[in-house]
């Protein structure tokens, strides 16, 4: 092990330039290279990158790439042999004849204002909740639908999530949003491709959905850069996604599946470093305040400061946890990068000993535990962030239970026109009214150049929409229209009604002048939800109607009507009166015959 | 190739778990056929934060299945809301049943297979019975023989002969005790340890009817069921007295463990819970001071013998040389129909349904606009007829 730690830091200290740029640049290629010369080396590969953001966070990217073996399509076998390609996911994908799927799973709220564009141009990041699509081939639209649904429910086991819910009224399939970047190979040419799509915003992203993620991988978290993957870190963060791409890559007739797994996460540092001495935020005490010197300042006065710009951190103050060893499966050793300033100094921890490189990129291999070291006087001089060719928000508008509106807000911060595509998909239970569909602001000519449109059809399809604009030069621009909303059948509506319905993000993909794509918020509806406890009122309203109903129908059919004379006569006869009299007239004829047997019995 | 899969598992438990099953046979002396595989059904039934408890209960009987060996694939763990992940977590990813937090009982690696809205009173009947679509996962399923030991849990609000789901609708005794028994007569179970903590649990219990089922709950007839402690960090109560009490029993026992169910119920005192725990035993016909814990906690098995087994060798061979023969054959049929059938396709071709997508091209005054929009409407109309 000390050997080979040894020349793990000669070959940091001596090339750099190796181990910094040599192999990020035939990155792509090796992957689509055959590996199966070394018996250890799966085609895996996997990277950290690590990038400082204004505000003291932190941008955590995973990357980790997998290919499966090739398959010749033209015959039919039912054995595959998986290496590093997971054993679960495979048969899914052939049984469903799924070419490509697409998962995103996400929480949070990216600040793009701050923070600039998305990792990788928002390509793998999907909106609040789970989004999947898939390129399907099919015989028809109705076999393909099929096959989705059987896809989308396996993906539920495998995932632990409500994928299980995504059915016809909730599913799409976009006409220009999504489009496939590669060619695809249709397995049998009588076949056509379908591709498919769905989200479901309100569904919670925790522990469950990472534990089927780490498992996919090689190394299944215990060793490698997934060993840094902690769901009580990942899911404190400020925003965090994880994607899963998986593409049929063909040779002619031979195929396989090259799958791309990635987590993204923001990491506030000072609050993650905090919760690591205590996670209960209480009250700092007195001498541990960073008052202002420049005001009052005394044993009873202080004004705090804000959070340091001087940082002095490690990868494991955040994570919690340390890099156990290289990856004993990939290629090529795990690689981690940070992506600083000059003002920064990163430097690699293996054993109480610190390394450096001029690139800041380290390679990952043996069995020590590794750890990165981060220290800088000036947290704000990060890398330039990238900045951002649209800025979108959409919200609902209007009040009360019977018609709302949505208005969706387009910023253009760029010096030249954003042409882009708009997707929604809307639930049927928003009945959105196409004539009343606006585009206000930047002088509103020339705005929209194609419309798509498919509307909702009760219980079985949502409103498709896809819009393509064109955002002029420094303006903003509102695109609106109203809805009613509907009523749900009494067992449509969730246990927790009250709460509203999720309406999901909505998608834009920029075409130009840069490929950029970005989610919009999800929304919250809510809808006429009826009193539940209406039943048992309506049970015991109308029991009592019943009741006083009943009642005079009894007294009327069993009582008789009769005159005040007429009743003293009755009274007289059979009254309480005439009953007293009855009595005392038997009482007097028992007591007449009485006393001599009361005697006897005496 | 099922049945000579299970029976490759059947030999196999055979060769793994023969002597240690031979070693519980003689401490128990019952001679009752034994079952070959643990089986755990875990449920919690309220949502909403301030059920907190209910999660922390089922997870903990989690933890403890899990610890005693049997695997997340043989447990079906039914989550009825996200409290792990909830933004008033103050430890995301984190559930603990204790206010000292030394146990986190979401783990690292949990895996839940009915969350938040699945967790219906439809899906758990389903689940007892397996009556699914065709596309439901395997995962998700009880796939349970006549030689499984099923243990289940429920928690969550209840009252007389109810238990109450997602504060929306309710299970009552009946439809338990009638699942039950098509579980029966459909042989999806060698024994049943009923484990229930809500109020007035008893009385769900009492309306069994099949045979081999063991039931404990943890208060009586008109008997509310109560909280054990609070957290004030996590600022609601963390569990119920009857499962925690049922967890520091649970926390002593290793999967070697010689106590028996009667131990356990013995454990159960008023002074502890606060209410009468109850149990019944007469459809059960074995002896529970006779019936190690881990009979239906652990993952402690023993082998059955099967006559099939004599043939596995054959049958497999055999097999094997079936589909070899029928893989020639759809290979020889297909490969000549398949050759060509490979085609590559370019991507911008996919789901273009038509001319339903409206271009526009000249510059539209408002009134032009609204025409493109009824024109885009009304084409979308029109093939939607269309396509009916």
């Amino acid at each position: 092990m000390k050997i080979q730690l040894e020349a793990l830091l000669g070959l940091l200290a001596l090339s750099h330039s190796v181990v910094a740029d040599g192999p990020a640049s035939n990155h792509s290629h090796s992957i689509n290279e055959d590996v199966f010369e070394n018996a250890t080396a799966y085609p895996y590969e996997e990277t950290l990158d690590i990038t400082p953001l204004p505000r003291n966070n932190l941008l955590i990217s995973f990357n980790f790439n997998i290919a499966s073996e090739y398959i010749n399509v033209s015959e039919s076998k039912s054995h595959h042999q998986y290496r590093a390609f997971p054993r679960s996911l495979a048969p899914i994908l052939e049984s469903t004849d799924t070419r490509e799927l697409h998962l995103r799973f996400g929480q949070g709220w990216w600040d793009s204002e701050e923070w600039g564009q998305l990792p990788y141009s928002g390509e793998h990041s999907g909106g609040v909740g789970v989004e999947v699509w898939s390129v399907i081939e099919a015989a028809g639209r109705e076999q393909s639908f099929e096959k989705w649904t059987s896809l989308v429910n396996s993906l539920s086991g495998l995932f632990c999530a409500s994928l299980n819910f995504i059915d016809s009224s909730k599913t799409t399939y976009p006409v220009r949003s999504f489009k496939p970047e590669n060619n695809i190979t249709l397995f049998d040419d009588r076949n056509e491709l379908h591709l498919i799509r769905a989200a479901l915003a309100s569904e919670p992203v925790c522990t469950e959905n990472l534990t089927p993620f780490v498992k996919f991988l090689p190394g299944r978290g215990k060793s490698g850069l997934s060993s840094l993957l902690d769901g009580h870190r990942v899911f404190e963060s400020e925003w965090h996604k994880m994607s899963i791409d998986i593409e049929t890559r063909c040779d002619g007739e031979l195929c396989r599946y090259v799958m791309s797994q990635k987590i993204d996460a923001v990491i506030d540092i000072p609050r993650a470093i905090r919760t690591k001495k205590n996670p209960i935020p209480k009250p700092v005490s007195g001498n541990e305040l960073n008052c202002d010197l420049d005001k009052p300042n005394d044993a009873f006065e202080c004004f705090p400061l804000g959070d340091s710009n001087k940082l002095d951190f490690t990868l494991s103050d955040l994570l919690h946890r340390s890099i156990l060893g290289g990856s004993k499966f990939s290629e090529k050793p795990a690689k981690v990068c940070a992506h600083v300033t000059d003002n920064w100094d990163t430097y690699l921890k293996v054993d109480g000993n610190y390394f450096g490189t001029p690139s800041n990129c380290f390679d990952v291999t043996g069995d020590d535990v590794y750890d990165l070291y981060f220290q800088t006087g000036d947290s704000t001089n990060v890398q330039s962030i990238k900045d951002v060719p649209i800025f979108v928000s959409r919200s609902l508008t209007g009040y009360g239970q019977d018609k709302g509106g949505s208005r969706t807000v387009f910023n253009n911060p760029l010096n030249e026109p954003v042409r882009l595509l708009y997707f929604e998909s809307l639930p049927w239970f928003m009945r959105v009214y196409l004539h009343t569909v606006s585009v206000s602001g930047g002088g509103a000519n020339e705005l929209v150049k194609s419309v798509y449109y498919s509307p909702e059809v009760d219980r079985e399809r949502p409103t498709h929409i896809e819009f393509e604009l064109i955002i002029p030069a420094n303006s903003t621009i509102a695109l609106s229209y109203s809805f009613d909303k509907s009523l749900l059948l009494y067992s449509e509506y969730p246990p927790d009604a009250n709460h509203g319905f999720s309406v999901e993000p909505g998608v834009v993909n920029v075409l130009e002048p840069v490929k950029y794509s970005l989610r919009t918020s999800s929304a919250l509806l809510t809808l006429p939800t009826p009193d539940f406890s209406m039943p048992y009122n309506v049970i015991i309203l109308s029991s009592t109607i019943m009741a006083l109903a009943f009642g005079t129908l009894f007294n009327l059919l069993v009582k008789r009507l009769v005159t005040e004379e007429e009743a003293d006569l009755v009274i007289e006869v059979s009254g309480p009166k005439a009953a007293i009299q009855k009595l005392k007239s038997k009482i007097s004829v028992l007591k007449k015959s009485s006393p001599l047997t009361s005697k006897d019995s005496n | 190739m099922l049945v000579s899969f299970s029976s490759i598992i059947r030999l196999l438990c055979a060769f793994l778990f023969l002597s240690p099953a031979l070693a519980l046979e003689n401490e128990s002396g019952d001679s009752d056929p034994r079952h070959t595989n643990n089986w755990a059904v875990l449920v919690s039934t309220s949502r909403f934060w301030f059920n907190y408890r209910h999660m922390a209960n089922v997870l903990s009987m989690y933890r403890t299945v899990k610890r005693l060996g049997i695997p997340d694939s043989q447990i079906i763990l039914m989550l009825s809301d996200d409290v792990a992940c909830n933004s008033r977590n103050l430890f995301p990813g984190s559930v603990f049943n204790n206010q000292d937090r030394a146990i986190d009982l979401y783990g690292e690696s949990i895996e839940v297979d009915y969350r938040g809205n699945e967790v219906t009173v439809e899906n758990f009947i389903r689940l007892l019975t397996d009556r699914w679509g065709p596309d439901h996962p395997r995962s998700k399923r009880l796939l349970t023989d006549e030689n499984s030991n099923i243990f289940i849990y429920m928690t969550g609000h209840g009252g007389n002969e109810f238990l109450k789901f997602q504060d929306a609708e309710e299970i009552s005794a009946w439809d338990i005790a009638d699942a039950f028994e098509q579980m029966h007569e459909k042989k999806r179970y060698n024994e049943i340890f009923f484990m229930i903590d809500t109020c007035q649990a008893n009385t769900m219990y009492t309306k069994f009817y099949s045979p081999n089922i063991l039931a404990c709950g943890s208060s009586e007839f008109e008997e509310s069921s109560y909280s054990h402690h609070s957290d004030v960090e996590i600022g609601v109560a963390v569990i119920d007295r009857f499962t925690y009490y049922n967890l520091e029993f649970s926390e002593k026992i290793e999967r070697n463990s010689t106590l028996t169910l009667q131990d356990l119920f013995d454990f159960y005192t008023f002074d502890k819970i606060h209410s009468h725990a109850g149990v019944r035993t007469d459809l059960y016909n074995r002896d529970p001071s006779k019936v190690l814990i881990t009979d239906f906690f652990g993952n402690v098995q023993s082998a059955v013998a099967d006559e099939i087994e004599d043939d596995i060798l054959y049958l497999l061979n055999h097999k094997e040389e079936e589909e070899e023969t029928s893989n020639t054959a759809s290979n020889t049929t297909t490969s000549s129909d398949n050759v060509t059938r490979v085609k590559n396709v370019d991507s911008s071709t996919i789901n273009q349904y038509g001319a339903n997508v409206i271009n526009i091209k000249d510059t539209p005054t408002e009134n032009n606009y609204a025409k493109y929009i009824v024109l885009a409407s009304l084409g979308a109309i029109f093939l939607k007829t269309i396509l009916k």
